[in-house]
């Protein structure tokens, strides 16, 4: 690859890009565009030239470049959460341009226009974006705000557990979704079990859902995408701000450290959980014990403008949580002292970083290379140990067992954007990044001083490297006014062991406008996925690991087809309808009664899935009254050789029945509020409703009378699932800051929904641990 | 300002209401829907080599019954095949099992015995019920050898008092048939002689082997507290044709209870199907409800439930000798 690399960048600069530079750029018209305020770029911003019909869209680097023709005036750029703009065409052309664009609550009219993203001109299907804005008036557990759980608010994803961060998208587990922060992988996305995510809102700028076949720059996962954009830093001037909650306290600053060059964002978060727990633990129930658990992040971006056309970028995100429990005594004997300890304590935690490097090449070439960095890590380790001293003697009871376990990837990349005409956007690019699994590393220390128990070792999983490569070509192509078909093709290798996996990945969408307010579009994708996450429970818990494919343990694949129908009801509302139809092979699950202590390859085995839905969204992007409707109707089953008895069944996260809505108003300038009502089917988990009684006496084994009896996996559909949440944000304006003050509620009606389920004596019992959960935090701004 | 006694004390009752109310609707059973159920034969019977075949036939009960034991299916057409021939319908038996006076009905075979190596395949037939079968093989023996013993003694110091402690290390030596993969399940029991039903008197070995696994392991394992007195291991991992091994007791227990004792050793080599079941009720009876996958019970009864499977039992002993070290 190595040798490859330098014979691909010649054929990309002489085939590709030497044809478009030497091209007149004197009616080609490129650019940024920006938050008016901060200077953030923005992604994903549309700009249409009415007189043509021709669009362009901006870059994950806000870089935009659209043909003109003779007649164009006048641009039109709109992007959600922002005034709608004009931009009269200049001149003189050939000047990358700066478009600024003012943020939705930043004006003072009373009828303003706001954009909305525009579904009708760009291909928009199986694609979910929801503003920062909007996220903010999201109510949501503790108040703390999340990325995540606002996407499971979007139709064909769905939450996993209660309360859990985790995302089901489209009858898929959550390992096959890829979540990428500045591009990076990130391997947990979730803090506290999975109730809360790791992003911190604050430092985030955009984010892109592709729940579909995505475009084939993406690759790696079979399920969906979720592409997450820090903030920049602001350009113009140092700001801040500061926010705490029941749980947790937030801080952010940003600014620039060069002007008009260089620009900086740090941005923390920690929770306090344990400062509520020591005087519970000290004063309430009085108990030596001392518990404690936090989560931490800190986001860290410098961008620095080289000139015009160079830019770097340095992003860092580190976060981890950490659970302890200890507990001492020591007691005074007549023989000696006795000293009894015991530890429990567990972390996890993610460390990405990327450099990356833009260059423009003209007004129609763009390029950006990144260097990355992700590693994720587990530790547990439990520790017991009893010490008896008396006169010449030390005698030393000990247990301890420690688990580790993680994954650490290096990567390169390289991504061209050319923009030779209006008819077509090319993009073409790879990368090659080695992964190093830790799939578990158990550490026993076993000390009985009567010598019957006698163990130190240290049982290591195989370490296993592995390379991972991938090119892409994909080109957007006009065809007419009516028609957009965009053509993929990706190809990924895995190098493993001494086995290759290689997969060609061909992604196609075509889009038909009937009009200004109605198109139809239809998809076609294969991904495939070079790693899994075997997960044994229906939480997301960190215990959850990822192995790598093998020789004996295959990649996982998916072919989709989509079709979308959307239409715009008036200015303000749209409908959308669509509809999928997913397979999935050799997906990976643990065996039927595998035992979790042997290797994993050893007790997993490899199966088939199929998932088909129908999605239909109403949404109101702007206005002071906001929100949508959605509805998924759903299947998603599984076929295992060697489960529930070679017959398919349910997934675990089949919902037949999916129901979100989500209303946001604007009261008046001080004050906003947020009401969502989300109502699902049931999980499908594994219940018996038959037992057996056991007679004899089978050979001396203390079982239990009887037993019960599984008929099929999956069999038993749980009660559903609904609650209610809304928040209330009170903002009050100085003159140098804002304070916002949030309250919220949590599960209003105290519908009792279950975090998980015991079953006993042919009851099935179902646990909750937050029947209601009101919230409240303050956020001070410094302008 | 004072406040008045009576807004304290609604105050605080308003706060615990709230309390209360929201802890007490953290747990919520349900009715399981049962509609549907209809029972299906379940059959459990280990068969051993140069024994008679005894089957228990019974049906499945609802999950919610309250009855630990669903009652023997006396009207059943149980028919014994061996390597594909008809061998014998098994007859209804009833009959006491001393001391406890437990009352077995069984079906039981005339005639036919186990034999080593042979395939044996019920039928089992009853009205208001679906036919099932099973079959299974009698696997080879595998020798198991008392070869000698010796004690650990130590003073372990119980809140401030001496107390002696006394174990006893057995030394046993088993076969290994190398070129066949074998399933065992060792157990081990203290028993007096005039009381050879005492099951109640069960040792608890101690195994802790690099091949063969550790008795412990289960104390120790995710699965949560277990109470393990006994070993399913394979040969997988053993590489010579004999293979020694230490069973550890604690004895003292069975010093006290006076009389004649003897330890039996049992070493029963597993059919498959045998192995599967002891591994799967194991990890079943061990389950972590919360957070784990339901654990399902093996069964090679097609079209019921339960386990027909052959065994190969394999047994030594010694008189538990007396300690004069004490």
């Amino acid at each position: 690859m190595m040798k490859l690399r330098p014979i691909l960048v010649f054929l990309f600069q002489t085939v590709l890009i030497h044809p478009l530079l030497s091209q007149p750029a004197n009616n080609t018209l490129s650019g940024y565009i920006e938050d008016s305020t901060s200077g953030e770029r923005l992604i994903g911003a549309t700009l249409y030239d009415p007189s043509t019909g021709n669009n362009a869209v901006s870059n994950e680097y806000g870089f935009f470049s659209i043909r003109l023709e003779g007649e164009s005036k006048k641009l039109e750029i709109s992007y959600l959460g922002y005034e709608a703009a004009e931009y009269p065409i200049p001149e003189k052309k050939t000047e990358s341009v700066i478009i600024k664009l003012v943020p939705e609550q930043q004006s003072l009219d009373e009828v303003v226009v706001t954009a909305q993203h525009d579904p009708i001109k760009s291909h928009s299907i199986g694609i979910n974006r929801i503003s920062m804005q909007s996220i903010r008036k999201i109510p949501v557990i503790a108040g703390e705000k999340d990325l995540l759980k606002a996407y499971q608010l979007m139709p064909g994803v769905q939450g996993g557990m209660e309360g859990t961060a985790g995302m089901v998208v489209r009858g898929s587990s959550p390992g096959e979704n890829l979540i990428l922060l500045d591009g990076v992988p990130v391997y947990n996305a979730n803090h506290l079990f999975g109730f809360f995510s790791v992003f911190n809102t604050d430092a985030i700028n955009s984010s892109t859902l592709m729940k579909g076949a995505p475009p084939a720059r993406y690759g790696g996962r079979t399920s969906s995408v979720l592409d997450i954009r820090m903030k920049e830093g602001n350009t113009q001037k140092i700001k801040g701000s500061f926010s705490a909650g029941l749980i947790s306290a937030r801080l952010l600053v940003e600014g620039p450290l060069i002007k008009d060059k260089t620009t900086f964002l740090i941005s923390a978060r920690r929770t306090y959980l344990e400062l509520l727990g020591y005087p519970y633990f000290k004063w309430v129930i009085k108990d030596d014990a001392m518990w404690a658990y936090n989560f931490q992040d800190i986001n860290v971006k410098i961008n620095h403008r080289i000139n015009a056309n160079n830019r770097i970028y340095f992003s860092l995100y580190t976060g981890n949580d950490a659970y302890q429990y200890t507990f001492s005594e020591d007691t005074e004997t007549e023989a000696g002292t006795e000293h009894y300890e015991e530890k429990d304590a567990f972390s996890w935690g993610n460390l990405t970083g990327t450099l990356r490097w833009n260059h423009q090449f003209g007004p129609r070439v763009f390029s950006n290379t990144t260097l990355l960095y992700t590693r994720y890590t587990f530790e547990t380790n439990t520790f017991r140990e009893d010490i008896t001293t008396t006169v010449g003697d030390v005698k030393t009871n000990r247990y301890s067992m420690g688990f580790n376990s993680g994954i650490e990837d290096y990567g390169v990349s390289y991504d061209l954007d050319l923009f030779p005409n209006n008819m077509h956007r090319i993009r073409v690019g790879g990368t090659a990044v080695r992964h190093q699994f830790k799939p578990g590393v158990n550490i026993y220390d076993f000390r009985d001083f009567s010598g019957l128990l006698d163990v130190d070792s240290v049982n290591t999983g195989r370490t296993l490297t592995n390379f991972e490569f991938a090119a892409y070509l994909e080109d957007a192509i006009k065809l007419g006014s009516r028609f957009d078909l965009y053509l993929g093709l990706r190809y990924a290798a895995f190098l493993t062991e001494d086995t290759l996996y290689q997969s060609p990945e061909p992604r196609i969408n075509l889009q038909f406008r009937f009009s200004e307010n109605s198109s139809l579009e239809g998809s076609w994708g294969i991904c495939s996925q070079n790693l899994h996450l075997l997960a044994n429970s229906s939480v997301g818990f960190p215990t959850d690991q990822w192995v790598p494919v093998t020789k004996a343990v295959k990649p996982s694949g998916s072919i989709q087809y989509s079709l979308a129908y959307k239409q715009k009801l008036g200015p303000l509302i749209n409908v959308s309808v669509e509809c999928y139809y997913k397979q999935m092979t050799n997906l990976l699950e643990y065996k039927e009664n595998a035992n979790l202590k042997e290797y994993w390859e050893d007790i997993v085995v490899q199966g088939q899935g199929q998932a088909k839905g129908l999605e239909i969204m109403l949404q109101k992007e702007q206005g002071k009254s906001t929100g949508w409707i959605a509805y998924t109707l759903s299947k998603s089953d599984r076929l295992f050789d060697e489960l529930n008895y070679g017959n398919s069944f349910p997934y675990k996260y089949d919902r037949r029945h999916d129901l979100k809505i989500v209303f946001m108003q604007e009261i008046n300038e001080r004050l906003e509020a947020g009401v969502t009502w989300i109502f699902t089917t049931g999980n499908a988990v594994t219940l018996p409703i038959e037992k057996v009684s056991v007679l004899n006496q089978e050979y001396y084994l203390y079982y239990p009378p009887d037993y019960p009896y599984y008929e099929s996996k999956n069999n038993y559909r749980l009660p559903n699932y609904h609650r209610l949440d809304f928040v209330i944000n009170y903002t009050i304006q100085r003159k140098k800051t804002d304070h916002v003050f949030s309250f919220g509620l949590y599960n209003t009606y105290m519908h009792h929904n279950a975090l998980y389920y015991t079953f006993y004596n042919g009851k099935l019992r179902s646990h909750s641990i937050i029947p209601i959960f009101p919230s409240f935090s303050y956020t001070i701004s410094f302008k | 300002m004072m406040v008045p006694m009576k807004t304290h004390f609604l105050k605080f009752t308003f706060a615990f209401g709230m309390v209360v109310l929201c802890l007490s609707c953290t747990t919520k059973t349900y009715d399981i829907e049962l509609e549907g159920f209809e029972p299906r034969l379940v059959l459990q019977c280990f068969f051993n080599e140069g024994e008679p075949f005894v089957v228990y036939v019974t049906s499945t009960m609802r999950i919610d019954s309250e009855e630990f034991y669903s009652d023997t299916i006396e009207n059943a057409e149980v028919n014994l095949y061996k390597d594909g021939i008809f061998q014998e319908s098994l007859v209804w038996n009833e009959y006491y099992l001393d001391p406890h006076r437990i009352r077995n009905r069984v079906y039981c075979s005339d005639s036919a015995m186990g034999e080593s190596g042979s395939t044996y395949r019920l039928e089992v037939s009853a009205p208001g019920f679906d036919p099932v079968f099973a079959e299974s093989t009698i696997p080879e023996k595998t020798w198991l050898k008392y070869l000698y013993h010796d004690y650990d003694t130590t003073i372990q110091d119980i809140a401030g008092v001496e107390d002696f402690q006394l174990y006893l290390n057995t030394y046993l030596k088993m076969q290994n048939p190398e070129d066949i993969r074998n399933f065992y399940f060792f157990v081990s029991r203290i028993n007096t002689w005039r009381d050879p039903y005492d099951l109640l008197e069960l040792s608890d070995p101690r195994i802790n082997d690099p091949i063969l696994g550790n008795t412990l392991d289960l104390y120790n394992s995710p699965f949560g507290w277990g109470d393990p007195d006994y070993l399913l291991f394979t040969n997988e991992f053993i590489q010579s044709d004999e293979y020694e091994f230490i069973a550890k007791f604690w004895v003292d227990n069975a010093y006290s209870l006076g009389g004649d004792r003897r330890i039996y050793f049992n070493l029963a080599t597993l059919s498959s199907e045998a192995y599967e079941y002891m591994t799967s009720r194991t990890i079943q009876r061990n389950l972590d409800q919360r957070f784990s996958e339901p654990a399902w019970v093996y069964s090679n009864v097609e079209g019921g439930a339960g386990i027909f499977a052959g065994v190969n039992i394999a047994t030594d002993s010694l008189i538990l000798p007396i300690y004069y070290g004490r």
